[in-house]
């Protein structure tokens, strides 16, 4: 039984054809990297995986589990997370709240109910776990500082460590590697390792850095035209003569 | 945290405002007017505060706020006049109605985001002035709904209870009520539920991926300060003794607007600071005769030009400049 299914996803914008029947079955956790030439509808995929976009045809399953459609909130329930592009962390708040956003309470009448029955003992069990974290992505001696004075570099890096906060179980990171300076590249590949060894996760990653994401995965799956080209262990995708042709047109 | 200790000042900050407050029949004896306007006060910065927890802290932009107090304010006056219910009993309800009817407008509203959000509350506002004004049967139309009694004296406090006949004791009461919803205030804003309203306002979309209902969260807080409102407008009809559509229009809910906007939205003095300043100063400034709205309008231009995060952020903002400048110094 698969942990994760992509199976026969289309999704138009108007004319344009982004996904035309994805197919895709993961058994185990590891690391996933998804590549592809501009257009070729990974983080279309994405989007689709989290709600963000519903698709036309098509069924996504996580752990037995019919999550197509599901909105974020529920699929956070879930364990399922992600990253954006543009990389998003609560700018105003410090990086120590944003880490600590992930253990506070969400169900509503829970929420409301803490201002009443002031009990801040799950957020006093995270800082620890916050503060490892912080200092596994070098940002230890920011942890007071409003998320928006970081360079865009360590905001990616704060952006992945709060995903980590809450064991996830599925994790979704678009081009976690884009706009990120040699230097903190290297913390940041450190970083995804380092969990991957820690939590047993199922992360997929979209990338354009071919030697980072050659690093940090185990599989590959190559997409193009909307559909799955080829997956395979990074050696195995890397000397395929289908990706070669399909990157070089 | 340093959110933790801003808290903390903010909240010093308000006790010792309030703290003032509370002495103020005791200074202003035998000035009626004055202790009036400090009714007046209190009875503007109680709807506030609801607006300032979505406005200030959620980033909701409502130009109909004072149409759900005026949902509390006529369902406690026909509670009261038509249905002979005490204060007492009638001011809940009518809390919980305008609360209740603020969930419903939210329901469908709070799926629209920034400006499409606000024309709805904009709109809401209107047509609910246009029912109170017209609808003569319910709300006795344009000329108001007369004979709201004060509320009913308290057995205790001596051999006749407490009356609320005395501008004294209205205004007591008026301060106790407001003190309870700053103190409901502080308290939601330091929750998960608090901080997870300020996150939707950051960023709505990441806090969904972090696990966040938004849109139930956004009702919420759309019911409990419209329910805040409510109870602003009951204070308002049974001090004035009327309920008039008058005070519940458009122009009022733009005063509310201002009065978060220039107290400091998202501080949690705001709310009283902006009350002070537009209930209390207009009424100051009457010694300038024909130039008081033109004194009153620059004052708001100067606090708007040099304190963008509202008079309650000017402390964080001199603060941060400060830092500013020793670090460029250095």
């Amino acid at each position: 039984m698969p942990l994760f299914e992509i199976a026969g996803v289309h999704k138009a914008f108007g004319g344009i054809r982004a996904l035309n029947g994805v197919d895709l079955s993961i058994t185990t956790t590891g690391t996933y990297g998804l590549i592809g030439p501009n257009g070729a509808g990974k983080t279309t995929l994405f989007d689709i995986i989290t709600g963000l976009q519903a698709p036309e045809h098509g069924t996504i399953t996580f752990d037995d589990r019919d999550i197509t459609g599901w909105s974020a909130h529920r699929l956070h329930a879930l364990g399922v997370v992600r990253t954006f592009q543009e990389c998003r962390v609560f700018p105003e708040k410090t990086c120590l709240e944003n880490m600590l956003f992930a253990v506070q309470k969400k169900p509503l009448a829970a929420a409301i109910g803490q201002a009443f029955w002031r009990s801040t003992a799950h957020l006093r069990a995270g800082v620890d776990e916050a503060r490892r974290l912080l200092d596994l992505v070098r940002l230890s001696q920011y942890e007071d500082h409003p998320a928006d004075a970081l360079s865009f570099g360590q905001k990616r890096l704060l952006e992945l460590a709060t995903i980590y906060m809450r064991q996830p179980r599925l994790l979704l990171f678009d081009e976690p590697a884009s706009g990120v300076n040699p230097a903190l590249l290297d913390t940041l590949r450190t970083f995804i390792l380092r969990m991957r060894e820690e939590q047993d996760a199922l992360l997929i990653l979209v990338e354009h850095n071919m030697e980072f994401i050659m690093d940090v995965s185990d599989h590959i799956v190559v997409m193009h035209q909307g559909a799955v080209l080829e997956e395979g262990a990074p050696d195995t995708v890397q000397s395929s003569q289908r990706v070669i042709d399909a990157y070089l047109g | 945290m340093n959110r933790m200790y801003q808290d903390r000042r903010g909240l010093a900050g308000t006790l010792v405002l309030g703290g003032l407050l509370f002495l103020i029949p005791t200074v202003l004896v035998d000035q009626p007017y004055l202790l009036h306007i400090s009714i007046l006060i209190c009875i503007y910065a109680i709807p506030a505060v609801g607006l300032n927890l979505m406005l200030g802290y959620t980033g909701l932009v409502s130009l109909g706020h004072m149409a759900f107090a005026g949902i509390g304010a006529y369902v406690a006056a026909i509670l009261m006049v038509d249905a002979g219910w005490s204060f007492w009993f009638a001011m809940p309800v009518a809390v919980v109605s305008a609360g209740v009817a603020g969930a419903l407008i939210g329901i469908p509203a709070l799926r629209l985001r920034s400006h499409h959000f606000i024309i709805v509350t904009l709109a809401f506002g209107m047509i609910l002035f246009l029912v109170m004004n017209n609808w003569d049967e319910v709300t006795r139309g344009a000329e108001g709904f007369p004979g709201v009694p004060r509320p009913d004296p308290l057995p205790f406090g001596g051999p006749d209870g407490i009356n609320f006949l005395t501008l004294e004791n209205f205004y007591y009461l008026s301060l106790a009520f407001t003190v309870a919803v700053f103190v409901l205030q502080w308290a939601l804003v330091r929750s998960d539920f608090g901080r997870s309203l300020e996150a939707i306002k950051q960023d709505e979309t990441l806090a969904s991926f972090k696990g966040v209902n938004t849109m139930a969260y956004k009702v919420a807080v759309f019911a409990i300060g419209s329910g805040v409102a409510g109870l602003g407008g009951v204070l308002k009809v049974s001090f004035l003794r009327v309920a008039a559509p008058l005070s519940f229009e458009l122009l009022e809910s733009i005063n509310i607007v201002l009065i978060v906007v220039v107290g400091g939205a998202g501080f949690l003095a705001g709310p009283l600071l902006g009350a002070i300043i537009f209930v209390g100063l207009p009424e100051y400034l009457r010694i300038a005769k024909e130039l008081r709205l033109v004194i009153f309008g620059a004052v708001l231009l100067i606090i708007t030009l040099f304190a963008p995060k509202g008079l309650a952020g000017m402390p964080v903002m001199l603060r941060t400049r400060l830092q500013r400048w020793r670090n460029a110094a250095v």
